[in-house]
């Protein structure tokens, strides 16, 4: 096994997404990473319905990790963190600022016990500034940012994006300002404090809408599926079994959907000719392209896609896109026997550096499960000690 | 000249092929952390300059995401163009591109090419579907990919369309999955000593985002959830909701019960503390209307402004819903140094974001507003790369750069 993180030890405090997003990163380069809970588990375990074993979001994302249980808020629990924190090359937390801080356990104090170690941190608003205790969640982030306010139809209210943008964004944020933190201590020998801020992290998405204000000098109004500026055929269109999205980018591509649509002559038809000239005439447009895709399903729009290189993508649900079979072909989804959740669809790392190999997957960990593993084996701590921790609460 | 600046990627050389979004985005933080990036360009400039508004050089996404870079023309499509290429990838740590799948082989400038002249250049790719599998040469924009990755499915109302996410967020997840991935071949490379073909799907890097949705997929028995506004999934949670103000909008989401007692402090509503119609999430999820009547009773009433500081004080998830010109003058991220002022030669006083990636202790590079087409050739090529005058003014006549 040759992959990129070998050696590479992380505590991982994080919780829910974001957190957990880098350091599942991390796990899936090959890097150890030691997943550090409280002893009733983090709270994304909680969100388990009645009746079930774990949740899906849960397995996605902790896959490649060791659990271990620690309460910071004994004495001990601390010492324990210490212990590991001078074995450890990495420390991730996306706890609310500052709170790691208030139990003596942070920055500072880590850096002091192991100048190598680089400490990430990753929150809603950052660790300065005058936002920054502001309370985050991904929708609340989606709020302040600026993303739903260009989400939905101008005649509609403000639209959060319907998955989690901002957690994510977040993650993958941390782990490269890890990755770079790494590469620079290697020259420096200095273990780095990154710290990432959703908001910020999803401040560039916005560029085109600037790019509206700029031109205007006034806030573009939200515009739905259809383009902000002017580009046709643009926009999500009926097929018999759903929708398809399309999104001309050249006038070869609008010849292309001629083509695939059997209307070769309107190529030369001067009310179609450009971008401008379709958009002037926006409705007719639309109406050559639905004549088209409502008599097709999206397999059918789907292959003459390929055939006639439009660009253009089904409306996939979860179900689809969890069974699709280009990602199982290309190993970035696949079957694993989850002991809690049974046979399920998991996906690995999007990040691929051809000719590593990426860990095989290892299914998320029970609360603890580790705890004997990493504080007997990796801390040298006797069975009795370990019972006496367990004893006192403190694991 | 005497200190050298504290940047993590100083000393770094990056050969910067990338268009639009997605590469752009990755090069920039590696700007903004101060390593070399030399935009290498087609001589009429990339594909997103020719939508720039009349008289400028380029849209203000092109000014965004190429701030700190150094800008050179080349036509790959020439001879002589792919030669200089191949010089200068003997000096180059990496290079990044997102041309689609198969463009750079057929110009014989590919990875494996490139990776016989210098073995230690780590090559960033960043595509729609990735480098290999049945979708590979699927067409893919921000806006196709939103649809094929499931996204759009579970955006907007129901009863209503799959809708769009109006800001392209899978174009730049991808570009920080780009980064992030090169990055760690650099990391690898330092005990290999060899460069790695780094490749990133947008398609997959989106994938993750979906969980929440996943979960409740295997919550209701495989079942796929409906499109839920802006309410959490199956309406699963209450209050979680955007909620109209006097002056428009702000989004609350409880997470604790301890914080439906406290938003009924704010609301001044603490006669309801014991009401079993609300007493915890299940039971205001069975009164969902009557619940979201209620927060919407208050904030109906009160401004952005007041109900920011109302939930602020009571420890209460929420936020405004601001728009683009609010958000570009907010004073946090001015204060923090991620948003500045900056002065640009086609839109004068302009904010500008620096890298959201912080590493205390490092310099922060100063700002350098994007690149001219082929402003830097003369310094990147002569200097950098070591051809004449006369090389450099041939090149250009016969329109090789």
């Amino acid at each position: 096994m040759a992959t990129p993180l070998a050696g590479v030890t992380v505590l991982d405090f994080g919780q829910i997404f974001q957190g957990s997003y880098a350091t599942l990163l991390m796990a899936k380069a090959g890097a150890n990473v030691i997943k550090i809970e409280p002893p009733g588990g983090e709270p994304l375990r909680r969100r388990t319905p009645p009746g079930a074993k774990g949740t899906m979001s849960f397995a996605m994302l902790n896959a490649n990790k060791r659990a271990v249980t620690l309460n910071l808020k004994t004495p001990r629990g601390r010492e324990l963190l210490f212990e590991m924190v001078k074995r450890a090359d990495v420390l991730l937390e996306n706890f609310g600022p500052g709170s790691m801080d208030g139990m003596g356990v942070g920055w500072s104090v880590l850096h002091d016990i192991n100048p190598r170690l680089i400490y990430a941190t990753g929150t809603g608003y950052g660790i300065s500034g005058p936002d920054h205790q502001a309370l985050a969640m991904d929708l609340t982030v989606q709020a302040a940012s600026g993303i739903m306010s260009v989400t939905g139809f101008p005649d509609g209210p403000p639209v959060r994006a319907g998955v989690t943008v901002a957690d994510f964004m977040g993650g993958v944020h941390v782990y490269g300002g890890i990755m770079m933190a790494l590469y620079e201590r290697d020259r420096s020998g200095v273990g780095r404090l990154v710290e990432v801020a959703m908001q910020e992290a999803v401040y560039y998405t916005l560029a085109g809408s600037f790019e509206g204000l700029y031109r205007t000098g006034k806030v573009p109004p939200r515009s739905g599926n259809q383009s902000g500026g002017a580009i046709a055929p643009y926009g999500v269109y009926p097929v018999k079994d759903g929708f398809v999205a399309i999104h001309t980018g050249t006038e070869q591509h609008w010849h292309n959907i001629l083509d695939a649509a059997g209307r070769p002559e309107v190529k030369d038809d001067p009310n179609f000719r450009t971008m401008h000239d379709r958009s002037a005439r926006l409705a007719e447009t639309n109406a050559i392209v639905t004549a088209w895709t409502s008599s097709l399903t999206k397999a059918e729009i789907a292959a003459q896609a390929k055939q006639f290189r439009i660009p253009v993508a089904p409306v996939r649900d979860v179900r689809e896109v969890m069974h699709d079979p280009h990602m199982h072909s290309r190993g970035m989804l696949e079957w694993v026997d989850h002991p809690d959740l049974g046979r399920v669809v998991l996906p690995t790392t999007p990040i691929r550096l051809h000719g590593t190999d990426i860990a095989p997957t290892m299914p998320s960990a029970r609360v603890g499960q580790y705890n004997d593993e990493i504080f007997g084996d990796w801390l040298g701590l006797s069975a009795e000690e370990l019972a006496d921790l367990r004893k006192n609460g403190v694991i | 000249m005497s200190t050298q600046p504290n940047y993590p990627l100083a000393g770094f050389t990056i050969l910067d092929l990338t268009q639009f979004y997605q590469g752009p985005y990755a090069t920039m933080m590696l700007a903004k952390a101060g390593a070399d990036v030399i935009k290498i360009e087609p001589p009429g400039g990339e594909s997103l300059r020719h939508m720039a508004p009349a008289g400028k050089e380029g849209g203000f996404p092109v000014v965004m995401l190429n701030a700190n870079k150094r800008g050179v023309t080349l036509n790959l499509k020439t001879e002589e163009g792919r030669a200089l290429l191949k010089k200068m990838v003997l000096k180059a740590d990496a290079l990044v591109e997102n041309y689609a799948p198969g463009v750079m082989d057929r110009l014989g400038v590919g990875f494996s090419v490139l990776h016989e002249i210098n073995p230690r250049m780590v090559y960033a790719s960043a595509t729609g579907f990735g480098l290999s599998g049945p979708d590979r040469d699927n067409l893919a924009m921000d806006f196709t990919i939103q649809a094929a990755s499931g996204v759009m499915s579970l955006t907007g109302f129901p009863g209503g369309p799959p809708t769009r996410t109006g800001a392209p967020y899978v174009d730049i997840l991808g570009g920080a999955h780009l980064y992030a991935g090169l990055m760690t071949a650099l990391l690898e490379r330092e005990r290999t000593g060899i460069g790695r073909l780094v490749e990133v799907a947008m398609v997959e890097a989106v994938y993750s985002c979906l969980a929440t949705g996943l979960d409740q997929y295997f919550r209701a028995g495989s079942k796929v959830p409906a499109r839920s506004g802006n309410a959490f999934a199956n309406f699963n949670r209450a209050p979680y909701n955007v909620y109209e103000a006097k002056d428009g909008h702000v989004a609350v989401i409880l997470v604790t019960e301890a914080q439906w007692q406290n938003l009924l402090r704010a609301m001044g509503r603490d006669d309801l503390k014991d009401d079993p119609r609300f007493i915890n999430n299940d039971a205001r999820v069975k009164h969902y209307d009557q619940t979201e009547a209620l927060v919407n009773a208050w904030t109906n009433t009160h401004t952005r402004a007041e109900i920011f500081a109302a939930t602020s004080r009571f420890k209460i998830p929420c936020a405004p819903v601001r728009d683009i010109e609010e958000v570009m003058h907010d004073p946090h991220m001015h204060q923090r140094g991620m948003l500045e002022t900056v002065e640009h030669y086609d839109y004068g006083p302009v904010v500008l974001p620096n890298s959201p990636l912080r590493f205390h202790g490092a310099d922060k590079v100063p700002t350098r507003v994007n690149p001219h087409v082929g402003e830097h050739n003369i310094p990147v090529y002569r200097d950098l790369f070591g051809l004449s005058d006369q090389e450099i003014e041939r090149l250009k006549e016969s329109g090789a750069i």
